[in-house]
């Protein structure tokens, strides 16, 4: 188990330390193959008012670009949900050392609701699918970092 | 293993020149022979065994085995058959009952959704430089879809399916079949708009039956079931 990312969620910081987490086991990183992905992560607040974050995948690379203007940083798919329904996923993260089954992005997503996902085409949204090992292995880092996809 | 069987029926046959797709369905092939060993192995540990495909389920794999052209193959493996297995291990993915399971059902779905990616491209390959090809590839899924129909109500597919979306054999019937119904208005939804990349309207073509179409946009208003 390690401490919670010390910056509020959601922010550049906590998602800069989320990626340093995540690519700090390069072994893991590699295991995970090569990816190639521009993801957004959009959290609407109670008033609706929403900001998008990016993430960036290109090979074993891993950015986070901070909060982005969706046209400017053209995501090839977006995951949407409410500010609660992340920060849920976060705490149950940081809670299991990893997401539990409840919480994975897959999850929460798979019937639309509390989390979206949406594409501007079909093979955005199937990046999605394609990736799905990397951006767990990249949200999981909030929770254990050192266990990215470790064999157990 | 008609996932691993049909390429490689097919990787001697295609020309060198087209190097890079013959390694990726060498990748398919190993990727299938990976998701075999597993499932197999998971099935055979919890007692249950293997069950038995339905003749219907039957049909469908044998369309894709004796197809008489790559594309036609293609078209009904990649974009028809591996869209509902993705579908289903996404469902696994989301229930899977310890980490074990979980890692098993999501990186067999990145393999599926990189295979279904394939498929799509492949399509749009051949679309773009051969539109006239679009009622060739309309024929191919016709039939594959009259199969899917059938396969959507087999117990095997759609009892699995509804209690895997459902959370569990402890949910009523009744969640078990809005979940698996929602789960099925995916698959058809998301085939539509990969063909829709690719280049080849399906919404006026659909033969599926209206009440598959029920709540998926664009679908039913247009469909000649």
């Amino acid at each position: 188990m390690t401490a919670p990312i010390d910056a509020p969620f959601p922010s550049d910081a906590w998602f800069s330390e989320l990626v340093l987490r995540a690519v700090a086991d390069q072994a893991a990183v590699k295991r995970l193959g090569i990816a190639e992905l521009r993801f957004g992560i959009e959290i609407v607040d109670a008033g609706e008012h929403t900001r998008l974050f990016g993430l960036v995948l290109d090979g074993y690379e891993v950015d986070s670009v901070g909060e982005v203007a969706e046209a400017e940083f053209a995501p090839e798919v977006v995951v949407s949900g409410s500010i609660d329904s992340w920060r849920q996923m976060v705490a149950a993260i940081e809670e299991h050392g990893g997401a539990d089954t409840a919480h994975t992005l897959n999850s929460l997503s798979i019937f639309g609701e509390p989390l979206v996902v949406r594409a501007d085409d079909a093979m955005g949204h199937d990046k999605f699918f394609r990736f799905m090992g990397t951006l767990q292995a990249v949200f999981d880092a909030a929770g254990s970092p050192a266990t990215v996809l470790a064999p157990s | 293993m008609v996932a691993s069987d049909f390429p490689a029926k097919w990787l001697w046959r295609i020309n060198h020149d087209y190097v890079e797709a013959k390694m990726f369905l060498c990748t398919q092939v190993m990727d299938e022979a990976r998701h075999t060993e597993v499932f197999r192995k998971r099935a055979l540990a919890n007692g249950g065994g293997l069950g038995r495909a339905s003749a219907v389920v039957e049909r469908f794999l044998q369309l894709i085995l004796d197809a008489k052209s790559y594309d036609e193959g293609s078209a009904l493996m990649h974009l028809l058959g591996e869209a509902i297995v993705l579908s289903l291990f996404r469902a696994g993915e989301a229930i899977a009952p310890s980490p074990v399971e979980q890692q098993i059902f999501r990186l067999c779905m990145q393999d599926e959704a990189r295979h279904v990616a394939y498929g799509t491209m492949h399509l749009r390959y051949r679309m773009e430089r051969d539109p006239l090809m679009a009622e060739d590839f309309h024929a191919y899924l016709d039939k594959g879809e009259e199969i899917i129909a059938m396969i959507f109500a087999t117990p095997e597919i759609a009892e699995p399916t509804a209690i895997l979306a459902a959370g569990g054999i402890e949910q009523p019937a009744a969640v078990g079949a809005v979940a698996g119904n929602v789960m099925r208005n995916q698959v058809i939804g998301e085939y539509l708009k990969r063909c829709q990349h690719a280049g080849l309207d399906r919404r006026g073509r659909l033969h599926l039956p209206d009440i598959l179409l029920e709540g998926i946009p664009g679908a039913k208003v247009e469909a000649v079931a």
